[in-house]
């Protein structure tokens, strides 16, 4: 099938094309539709770190390219590709115990957040973000990027990481407090 | 997708902040990645995947209807029912360091659920 034809098919006749044919043009497809919104979900997550995001992003791709063959088709593509990438970025954080930063532990961060050094008034909202959710512990960091920004419901938050939907509302309500207050010393 | 946190959009800085992040959010085209990604590619034999799968199932099924047969054959099924009748007490009495008991031991197992639930660490 010829690259063009890939554009017009859904995600659930790419996924069967993939597996069936084991055509690696309907994944790359699939890759096209999807990397830019993991890759800045990533960024966000990394505390907007472009190299460790995009490596990231090609582990989860790989990873979910090995499971292709378990993807339910009645979920959603894009919801099994978070789930694989949030698990990607935590074995990453339990291996190199990617750092928390408190605003109280480091006052130099709330002057980066209020000075956004050298990006133009349009990235530096996406960097301000990504150090506010740096002070929230991975899995915090998670939820409030998936609830505030891809405004993501209770149980689909709990669906794709797999946590119980108690503990999700905990880290909504948990996390609101401390980005508020980081916010907060930031404005000053 | 569900916008149920946007009704808070103008009046909080947090919420106004994530949406001004989220309208400004670039789409980032990069063709490299696609072609790196897809050289890197392993060889993955899904039909393989697939068929392990398939076998697996099997086995567990019959693994399920020999348990089944022989569970018929040799557990005498009268006895089995007539000791789990037995175990049913003929009579009870319910009294308040029962009652309080029951609730100490719902509210705890409660709590442990609860810390379980929320703790990372588990």
């Amino acid at each position: 099938m010829k690259k063009q034809d890939l554009t017009i098919l859904d995600e659930a006749q790419l996924v069967e094309l993939a597996v069936s044919k084991n055509d690696q043009l309907a994944f790359a497809e699939l890759v096209n539709r999807h990397q830019s919104n993991l890759r800045y979900s990533l960024r966000q997550l990394t505390d907007w770190n472009e190299a460790l995001a995009d490596d990231l992003a090609q582990d989860t791709f790989i990873q979910a390219f090995k499971e292709l063959a378990k993807f339910r088709q009645q979920a959603k593509f894009s919801s099994w590709l978070y789930r694989i990438g949030y698990n990607v970025f935590l074995q990453h954080v339990r291996k190199k115990a990617l750092d928390t930063q408190s605003l109280d532990e480091n006052p130099l961060l709330s002057n980066q957040l209020e000075q956004g050094p050298e990006h133009d008034e349009e990235s530096e909202v996406h960097h301000k973000v990504a150090k506010l959710l740096a002070t929230l512990e991975p899995e915090r960091r998670s939820v409030l990027h998936l609830f505030l920004h891809r405004q993501n419901t209770h149980q689909e938050i709990s669906d794709i990481m797999g946590v119980p939907l108690g503990t999700v509302k905990t880290h909504i309500n948990r996390g609101r407090v401390v980005l508020q207050d980081g916010l907060q010393a930031w404005r000053g | 997708m569900n916008n149920e946190n946007t009704y808070k959009a103008d009046q909080d800085p947090l919420d106004a902040l994530f949406a001004s992040a989220r309208q400004a959010q670039p789409n980032l085209i990069d063709h490299s990645f696609t072609k790196i990604l897809v050289n890197s590619l392993p060889k993955v034999n899904f039909m393989a995947q697939k068929e392990r799968a398939r076998k697996g199932l099997s086995f567990d099924l019959i693994g399920a209807v020999i348990g089944l047969l022989m569970a018929y054959l040799f557990i005498d099924q009268t006895s089995l029912v007539s000791s789990f009748i037995g175990l049913i007490p003929e009579s009870l009495v319910i009294s308040p360091l029962l009652v309080i008991s029951a609730i100490a031991a719902v509210g705890f197992s409660s709590i442990v659920a609860w810390w379980m639930v929320e703790d990372d660490s588990f």
